[in-house]
Parts: C-alpha cells; structure tokens; sequence
C-alpha cells in the first residue's frame, strides 16, 4: 500500500513538474516578450512624438477644427496622445504574443477576440472625436449668437451645449463598445426625460411667474442698440 | 453665358446697337419700382436724346407685384427708350441666401445686364439699384456722363448722407478700400455704378458668376476690380438717395446689422485675400476725379443707442475672448479688456486699435484660423464699441468735422498698413 502511496505521489510530481517544465519556456517567453515589447513600445512613442513634433502636428490638427483633441490631450498635446496611444498598442500586442507562448490554443482565440472588438474600438473613438469637434463648433455657434443677441447667459447656453453633445457622443460610443448595455439607455432616457420634465413643471406649476419675470428681464436687456431704422452700409 | 430668352433675342436683333443700357436689378422692389422705370426713361430721353438707350429690368424672383409695376411704367412711358423684362427665378441656393445675407441674385442679374450691354456694343452700361427711395432722372443719367462724354472706365455715386447713415462704409469699406488700393472712392458700396465697354469685357471675361459673388457681394466685387483693373475711375456727387426699407430681402435697411455686417465683412476680406498681390505694393492714397457738387450731410437724430451698444460690446469683451484669441494678438486683446472697464461718457475707440482690429480680422479671415461665419459673427460686438464711440465724438459736430472725423480715420488706416502686410506675409513671426 505504502508502495502504491509512494508511486501516486512520484507520479503527481511528476506531473507537476513537467507542467511545470512544459510551462517555464512559455512564461520566459511572456517575460521576454514583455521586455521587447517594453523596449519597442518606449521607441515608437519616442520616434512618433518627435516626427510628430517635427511636422507641427499639433498645430495642423488645430488649423484644421480639431482643437477639442488638445483639451483632451495629455499636456494639451495632441502628438504625446498620439505617442501615448502607440505605446499601449505595442505593449498589449507584447502581452497578447507572450500570452499566446503559454498557451497557444487559448490565446489563439482570445485574440480572435480581440481583433473582432477592435473595430468597434476604432470606431467608438471616431464617435468622441467627432462628438468632440461637433460640440466645439456647436458651443461657439450658440456663445457668438447669444452674445450678439446680447443675452447674458450666453457662456451658460453655449457649456449646456458643449456638454450635451459631449455626454451624447461618450453615450454613443459606450453603446458601441456594449459597455452599460441597458443601463446605459435607461440612465440617459431617464435623465433627459427628467429635465424635460422638471423644466415642463417649472414652467406650468411652481416656478411660472419666476419663469415668466426671467424672460421678460431677458427680452429687457435684448433691447437693439439701433433704435431706429437706418442704412448701415 | 447662358443663352438669353427667345424673346429676349429677337428685341436685341430689332434694337442692333445702342450707346447705353441701364439695368435695374429688383427683389421685391414693387414700391419704387414705377418710379425707377420712369426716372431712367426720364433721365435717358432728357440728357441723351440723340443717343440709343435701353433700359433692363431683371427681376430676381420678387414675390410682390414688381413685374407687373415695371411691366405697367415701361408701357406708359412710350416706347424710346426700351425697356427689356427678364425674369430670373431664384434657385435653391439664392433662396437659402436670401435669410442670410442681402440683395439675393443681385449678381445673376448684373451678368444678365452685362451680357445684354456687350450684345448691343453699348459704349456706358449703368447698374441702379431698385431699392432707391426717391430716384431722381437727372441723377440716373449723371452717373453715365462720364462714361459717355469723358471717357471714364468706372464711375461711383456718392450720395448725401446722414451722418449716421452708412457706419459700415464710413467705418470699414471706406478706410480699407482706401488704405488697400490707394484710391479715395467715398462710397464703395453704394449699389449704382456705371462702367465702360473695356471693364465690361473684364468683367464678363473674369466669370466670377459662381458661387458667393453671384449671390452676394457683387457691389465689392465689381469696385474692386475697377479699382484694381488700372481702369480710369470717377465719382458722381448725386445729391440725396435713401434706400427702400420695406423692400424684402434687397433692402439693406430692412435687415438686421447682425445680418448684414458679417456678410458685408466677407465681401471684403473675400476681396482682399484675391487682391493681395495688387494692394501690398501700394502705399498712401490720392483723390480721384469728381463731378457735381458735393452735398453736406444732413443733421439727424442718432439712431443708436450708445448704453446698449457699450453693453453689447462688454458682454462680448466678457465672454468671446477665446474667440477674439484666435484672431487678435495679446496686446489688442488686452486694449479691449481695459476699454471695457472705461465709463459710458468717457469710452473712445482708437483709431489706431479700430484699423488694428480689422486687419487682424481679415487675416484671421484669409489664414481661415477658425470658421469665417464664427469669426465675422464674432466682430459684431467690436462694430458696437465702434459706433459707441463715433456717436460720442461726432454728436455735437457739423459736417465738415464729421468728414475731417473720418478723414483721420482713413489716415490712420493707412499708417497702420505695415501692421497689415508684415503679419499677412509673416503671422507667425509677429507675436506682439
């Protein structure tokens, strides 16, 4: 009996240790792969910021009406965001490739996965940059408006704007991504049909004559600085 | 060109040639319109009668009863001279102009006028805008004269005005045209003019007639190639003439400033950007030649209210900054945050920063730093502060230091020249 205790537990080590063996050139492939992929990631982000850099990338990428890209930028740079988001993809690449020495079956498969997810990716990103530049052009449009309709809540409608659009386009792209799912929907029906509601309320109910003294202090102050008619040109 | 109405060509047939054709523009014209027709036969018959002359009427779409206005005057004033009736629907994109900017197809029908002039071998051809208030005969012909009898290229109007009348011309088109081109036309916008066969040529063979020119600022355009045509140009003093401001859509009064300043300043800047070769070799101005007697401008009640204009001007000071930014260099940026924080009676715009600003805004506008509708809308607040401070200047003074009022401004626009062409050639190197 002894002898039968003694060869399972020969055998378990066994076992244990060609798993073991079996996985030990996997692993140091991961970690190798992980320093390469470190040492090749640090490279690109340094080469792409000084191309980037060399071409006035910034500077063309705000001449063209992509400036909310900077406001989002590490540093206000787009060219770091740009080197940044290269060095993540190199990275993860090092990860997915080391992943897929240990097991390559498995990861075979997760990357599958993985690059059936990235388009959505791409384009979850298009949505935000787009969602972005919209919403710029759209607060500027209502600021330069308001102002010369000379309301005085002009940098209040116009950051509502901004922000609307914004929170829609993050929204949009989240949806994308299937990230919130239900959740998602319900949060934003429920939180635009709640300020749709509160402002149909305030105006019907509690807050009318407030609403009322509010616009009519408004139209006051929209008074023309021309008083009469006359040929400006 | 497109080819003209059957109709259309069969009359020019059995008229052969004619030494001058006059063309009447309208939209929406039906007040003024019987008054034109008769003034232009009036003049036409009284100064020229040895002379064939045509009149063209091309109507823009008007919506009113203009055709018919012009259909009964044409009818009733005999036959000499002749009167030829085009009708121009206006398309889509002249119908979408026309909520935003002035005089919808004022250019097709100028194209039309012209064509039909260059068909008649006419020596003058002359433009008169239906919008006249109160269109005098001798006026209509006084604006050819020097075409015909003197050999002009290109003459002007300019007419007597309010003091307060025309503070986009007195303000801008005036100073910057002068400053630009070197020549000292008072009245560049004024609507009226009147051209010789050889612009005529140029005009027709430069084909601006897509796009915005054909719709709007067909008024600059057609100045600024005289101006810069080499062309021999004139100004006419032709006495009072207010614009229609019931008429829809033509009536410059009629419409709003904040419609009619952004699409006034595009016109503008749209010229300069095409010209910058021409105006960076010209330096100072000289008077050009004028006829008739020039009238003073009449005393008048300001139509302005210089508290709210102020207040348009601070609200814009306290809240387009981001805008103004992308246009304007630090130092003007901070002249305008102090100027804001001056009192009503003591607020002055400088002439100095005025011209500054309108330079800086027609080379944002050239290097397209930011949208150009964004970035014209967003001058309006500056006109304000603008006029705020003119109407403070000039209430309590006469014509003549009016016009000496607005003679230093013109100056200043000149000495600020440099300022213009060193930040158009070098933007980036100029970092005040």
């Amino acid at each position: 009996m002894w002898n039968q205790v003694g060869q399972s537990l020969n055998e378990s080590a066994s076992r244990v240790l060609a798993g073991l063996a079996s996985i030990l050139p996997g692993a140091a492939a991961l970690v190798l792969a992980m320093i390469v992929a470190v040492l090749v990631a640090v490279s690109v982000r340094w080469l792409l910021w000084r191309v980037l850099r060399a071409m006035r990338f910034d500077d063309r990428l705000e001449t063209l009406g992509f400036s909310p890209v900077a406001e989002w930028s590490p540093a206000k740079s787009p060219s770091l965001l740009v080197a940044r988001f290269a060095y993540w993809v190199v990275i993860l690449l090092g990860l997915l490739i080391g992943l897929a020495a240990i097991d390559a079956n498995q990861m075979s498969a997760m990357m599958g996965r993985v690059l059936f997810y990235l388009p959505n990716v791409f384009v979850a990103v298009i949505l935000v940059l787009l969602g972005g530049v919209l919403a710029r052009f759209l607060a500027r449009t209502v600021l330069i408006g308001a102002v010369n309709m000379q309301i005085q809540s002009a940098r209040l409608l116009s950051a509502g704007v901004k922000w609307m659009i914004l929170v829609l386009a993050v929204a949009m792209a989240l949806d994308h991504l299937s990230i919130g799912g239900d959740v998602l929907k319900l949060a934003f029906a429920i939180l635009f049909g709640g300020i749709v509601l509160a402002m149909a309320l305030a105006v019907g109910l509690g807050s009318k004559e407030m609403v009322s003294r509010t616009w009519e202090h408004q139209a006051d102050r929209r008074e023309s600085p021309v008083m009469a008619s006359t040929d400006h040109v | 060109m497109d080819a003209l109405p059957q109709e259309i060509e069969r009359r020019l047939g059995r008229i052969g040639s004619a030494d001058i054709v006059i063309g009447i523009p309208t939209f929406n014209n039906a007040a003024t319109m019987s008054d034109v027709i008769g003034a232009a036969q009036s003049g036409l018959r009284a100064s020229f009668a040895a002379a064939t002359s045509v009149i063209v009427h091309v109507d823009g779409g008007s919506r009113d009863t203009t055709v018919d206005h012009a259909a009964d005057a044409a009818s009733s004033n005999g036959s000499e001279p002749h009167v030829l009736q085009f009708s121009q629907p206006l398309d889509g994109m002249s119908q979408l102009a026309i909520a935003q900017y002035l005089k919808p197809a004022k250019g097709m029908a100028c194209r039309t006028v012209f064509e039909v002039a260059r068909r008649l071998r006419a020596k003058a051809c002359g433009i008169v805008d239906a919008d006249a208030g109160s269109p005098d005969a001798e006026a209509i012909a006084q604006l050819v004269k020097p075409i015909v009898q003197e050999s002009y290229d290109f003459v002007l109007p300019v007419y007597k005005r309010g003091t307060y009348s025309g503070t986009i011309t007195s303000a801008i088109a005036y100073p910057l045209t002068r400053a630009l081109f070197g020549k000292r036309v008072r009245q560049p916008l004024a609507g009226d003019f009147a051209c010789s066969t050889r612009l005529l040529d140029r005009f027709v063979a430069l084909d601006p007639w897509r796009g915005d020119v054909a719709r709007v600022g067909i008024d600059v355009w057609v100045a600024v190639q005289a101006l810069t045509a080499n062309a021999r140009l004139c100004q006419v003093h032709l006495g009072g003439r207010s614009r229609d401001s019931s008429a829809d859509g033509a009536g410059i009064a009629a419409t709003d400033m904040r419609d009619t300043l952004p699409s006034v300043l595009a016109s503008l800047f749209t010229a300069v950007e095409r010209t910058e070769a021409v105006w960076q070799k010209v330096r100072g101005s000289e008077p050009v030649d004028a006829f008739g007697t020039a009238a003073a401008p009449e005393p008048e009640p300001s139509p302005f209210d210089v508290r709210q204009c102020l207040e348009a001007f601070r609200l814009g000071v306290a809240n387009l900054h981001e805008i103004w930014s992308v246009a304007l260099p630090p130092t003007s940026l901070h002249a305008l945050r102090k100027l804001a924080r001056i009192s009503d009676n003591q607020f002055a715009l400088p002439d100095e920063l005025w011209a500054r600003l309108v330079y800086d805004f027609a080379i944002a506008f050239h290097q397209r730093r930011i949208g150009r509708e964004h970035l014209l809308t967003a001058f309006m607040p500056l006109f304000w502060a603008w006029i705020a401070s003119y109407v403070q200047q000039v209430s309590d003074m006469n014509s003549e230091q009016v016009e000496e009022r607005l003679e230093a401004l013109c100056v200043q626009f000149e000495a600020e020249k440099p300022y213009l062409i060193s930040r158009w050639r070098w933007p980036d190197r100029f970092t005040p």
